[in-house]
């Protein structure tokens, strides 16, 4: 087992690649109640093509497998894991994104036998053709309960604009029809191909001791048989193609609003550099659009944005974006403004270096904060992507970094004909009538 | 520690070493009540936007952003029949900073200024602001409607309590128009003299040093405001029901019932067992029986006030099944009611009423709202206490209160074309 410490953090992590492959994770932190544990597949929504582990040709799954992957994996023959969770009072969930399934849990009670359950049940597929049928309804509901949420509509159709024809211009949950495509081999045959322990990483944080738990995962882990790791031979996801040009959405919203879309066609640097990137990025957005910066006020005050403004850089495997959105009056000019700032964006960060020191400390405590929440060290956690780095490591490397690097790396991110905008206009009675 | 640094403005410090950060929330408390609800929404827009000293919000952000990202907010919070106002702020722990600032000093240094300097000329709020934030609020209530979920919960509010009692924390579009700079700002001189104040200092601080500095603050004694934070309003023979149509692709249907608790431990801890059986814990009777079996749901949960006597009943459905949805969550109390259900429920939703409650102990946030509730209530439960109280429930107790729950108020939202068949 390996010890990392973080002596201004007061924290330590430890963490050990377990001989069937899987990577565990222990933070404990004193004074808290609860222990929060996830554990994670390198596997989401964008898996769409791949060789199964047991077969030799390139499949392609319908949109939305993942998703309904995880919803099924709670249920077997005889129990209901959330029922399990329940009975030892933990709190249970999951979710999927474009790269990651999670499933977690949170106890301030009886972690070993949470654990074990949190185990097993991911550990011990069981998919039916009925249960499959059942779930083809429920998640029917939820993919209609997102269709009237104007902010993932809009979220969704942003990805749309940004990678149209790729996998990430569909929704993480998939359409109706996609869902009803699926089968229980089909599930079956993604759970042996990505749920191998070697594609996972389970990440503990909270109130536990290190030796004790990890004994038990041990222990858990050695009553089961696992067949030996195999390479897993995804399809390859190239975007080739430009972004979609500007779109207007018509939908039952009261306010205007716009979303733009920054798509990454640079390479994000490998390992933990590519965490010095993402950081890079976010603190050149800062710099740019926050409100400690130029354009802030005048906007705020010229009624072009509200309170509802904001923006965000993602990076994950395989791709990466920044979006800016705010709801506004002025849709024309917030366009105007925001992509005639990101046309000369390299020119307009270099003239506002003097404000470098203070975004850089604003980040550090904003970080420093974030390690309050034991779901958010857990969730942050990239895996293989970052090579393993974590919020803790963040700290360090935001006070490493430079203005230097944040303009080089800004330099390798922007790029103009990369930007693509959506806008939402409310629908109206002539609308409907169409 | 709880001390009193004048008449009606008390300090409350919880030490804590488990955050990185302390957390501090000045709080102003008064009656919930229609003529002043609204008033104090709008103020908690402006005053986060401009000081005598920081004139504008670029220059708050960067005041904020030297002290390592401090953050720096107001926010709005309705207990029973009380209406909270709070400033709060948010600071690194020196400890973890290479740094000699005195944060927690800077802190309280800037909360003076943002609640007794905001920026004001003639004893009237700045015109520019305040006509921007006027408009913007206006145009955030126009657009609380695009929130169905929330929208559905205000409209069956109004339908339960037909009084200022349904007003949400936030205020009302109909008490926006009479507002100006001047009467806006009359009233928050108002507010500063006579509301209740608590402050509270959560995280691994010096408790004297505490005290030293929140003592600079000029706040004024005043007479303990004398109300009553639990509220209850007299049974409605009718139920009161009501059905929108609006373009919608998933159907609301909330329900309100009334929980008549005698309030003293057995009656309020068995109603907090008994809402999580209905449906708020991850195996509740309208979870399993209304989502999981009969498929009819994508969410269906229920929530409960203790200070208001309220059961409410959250669902996402088909505009189609709505006579069918209303009859299974009846079924569903009616089955409270007769014991439909088991000793060993009741000790699993113990245990995770038990979880949920030691773990929202390592939220700042929560840690803030349990004593701002001890604090107005005057009512101190110790957590083994609560925990206690909780484990003494048994399922005659549930049953026993199950059958005083009365059915008071129906709201749906459903698609354009339904018609009740």
């Amino acid at each position: 087992m390996q010890q990392i410490n973080y002596p201004n953090l007061d924290e330590t992590l430890y963490t050990k690649q377990l001989t069937n492959g899987l990577t565990v994770n222990l933070l404990p932190k004193k004074g808290f109640h609860k222990t929060y544990a996830v554990i994670t597949t390198d596997f989401g929504a964008l898996d769409l093509n791949f060789i199964p582990v047991d077969g030799d040709t390139m499949q392609t799954m319908p949109a939305g497998i993942a998703h309904f992957l995880e919803h099924k994996l709670f249920e077997k023959a005889d129990y209901d894991a959330f029922a399990l969770f329940g009975k030892y009072g933990a709190n249970a969930n999951a979710y999927t994104s474009f790269t990651r399934t999670s499933y977690l849990f949170s106890t301030t009670r009886r972690l070993h036998d949470n654990l074990d359950v949190l185990l097993d049940f991911v550990q011990d597929p069981y998919f039916s053709a009925a249960s499959v049928a059942k779930e083809q309804g429920i998640i029917g509901q939820e993919i209609q309960m997102y269709a009237d949420e104007p902010n993932w509509q809009i979220y969704t159709s942003l990805l749309g604009a940004m990678y149209p024809q790729q996998a990430l211009s569909q929704d993480i949950a998939g359409t109706v029809p996609s869902i009803g495509e699926i089968t229980a081999e089909m599930l079956y045959s993604n759970y042996r191909t990505f749920y191998q322990p070697s594609n996972m990483n389970l990440f503990i944080v909270g109130n536990f001791d290190v030796a004790e738990t990890l004994a038990w995962i041990e222990a858990n882990q050695a009553r089961k048989e696992f067949a030996p790791s195999q390479p897993i031979q995804r399809g390859a996801n190239v975007i080739d193609n430009d972004v979609a040009p500007a779109m207007v959405l018509k939908l039952n919203v009261q306010r205007p609003k716009v979303a733009i879309g920054i798509r990454g066609y640079d390479q994000v640097p490998a390992g933990v550099e590519g965490l010095k990137y993402s950081l890079a990025i976010s603190l050149a957005f800062d710099l740019l659009f926050g409100d400690t910066g130029k354009y802030y006020q005048q906007l705020y005050n010229d009624g072009v944005i509200d309170d509802s403004f904001s923006y965000d850089f993602e990076a994950q495997r395989g791709y990466h974006f920044a979006t800016i959105s705010s709801e506004t009056q002025q849709a024309e000019r917030f366009k105007a403004t925001m992509l005639d700032i990101l046309a000369n964006a390299m020119p307009k960060l270099e003239a506002v270096a003097d404000n470098y020191p203070l975004i850089k400390k604003e980040a550090l405590g904003s970080n420093l904060g974030m390690l309050n929440s034991l779901e958010a060290i857990a969730n942050q956690y990239d895996g293989d992507l970052f090579d393993g780095a974590n919020l803790l490591d963040e700290v360090g490397l935001l006070e490493d970094l430079t203005f230097t690097d944040i303009l080089n790396y800004f330099k390798m991110f922007i790029d103009a004909s990369q930007v693509t905008t959506v806008t939402v206009e409310p629908k109206t009675a002539v609308d409907d009538a169409e | 520690m709880d001390l009193e640094l004048h008449e009606g403005v008390r300090l409350h410090v919880l030490p804590n070493q488990q955050f990185k950060t302390t957390q501090i929330v000045v709080n102003l408390t008064t009656k919930h009540q229609q003529a002043t609800i609204t008033k104090r929404s709008l103020l908690a827009n402006i005053l986060e936007l401009g000081t005598e000293k920081y004139p504008d919000q670029t220059q708050i952000a960067q005041k904020l952003a030297g002290m390592y990202g401090a953050t720096f907010g107001t926010d709005l919070q309705k207990y029973g029949q009380l209406h909270s106002f709070r400033f709060m702020m948010r600071i690194i722990n020196e400890k973890f900073l290479q740094s000699d600032d005195n944060l927690l000093a800077d802190a309280v240094a800037f909360l003076a200024e943002a609640i007794f300097n905001p920026l004001a000329k003639n004893q009237q709020f700045d015109g520019d602001i305040f006509a921007r934030e006027k408009e913007n609020m206006q145009a955030d209530f126009e657009a609380l409607v695009d929130d169905k979920q929330s929208y559905a919960n205000n409209q069956l509010s109004q339908l339960y309590f037909q009084n200022e009692m349904a007003i949400p924390s936030y205020g009302q579009v109909g008490d926006l128009a009479p507002l100006d700079a001047q009467n806006l700002y009359q009233y928050y001189q108002t507010m500063l003299t006579e509301d209740l104040i608590d402050i509270f200092v959560i995280g691994d601080v010096d408790e004297v040093a505490v005290v030293a500095l929140f003592k600079q603050l000029p706040f004024k004694p005043r007479p303990v405001i004398d109300i009553q934070l639990n509220y209850q309003q007299p049974l409605k023979e009718v139920v009161s029901e009501k059905i929108e149509h609006q373009p919608i692709k998933q159907a609301k249907l909330n329900m309100a019932f009334q929980i008549p608790h005698q309030n003293a431990p057995v009656e309020r801890y068995a109603a907090i067992v008994l809402n999580a059986l209905l449906g708020g814990y991850p195996l509740s009777k309208l979870f399993v029986n209304v989502r999981e079996k009969a498929s009819l749901a994508y969410y269906a949960q229920s929530g409960v006030s203790l200070a208001t006597q309220t059961l409410t009943v959250q669902t996402g459905i088909q505009s189609s099944d709505l006579t069918r949805v209303i009859s299974l969550v009846k079924a569903q109390i009616e089955a409270i009611q007769t014991g439909d259900f088991t000793d060993e429920e009741i000790t699993q939703i113990i245990a995770y009423l038990t979880n949920s409650f030691e773990a929202s102990l390592d939220s700042p946030r929560s840690i803030v709202e349990r004593a701002t509730v001890q604090a107005l209530s005057n009512k101190v439960t110790e957590p083994a206490q609560w925990i206690a109280n909780l484990e003494q429930v048994t399922k005659a107790d549930v049953m026993a209160l199950a059958k005083k729950i009365k059915l008071q108020a129906v709201f749906a939202l459903v698609e354009e074309n339904y018609a009740a068949n």
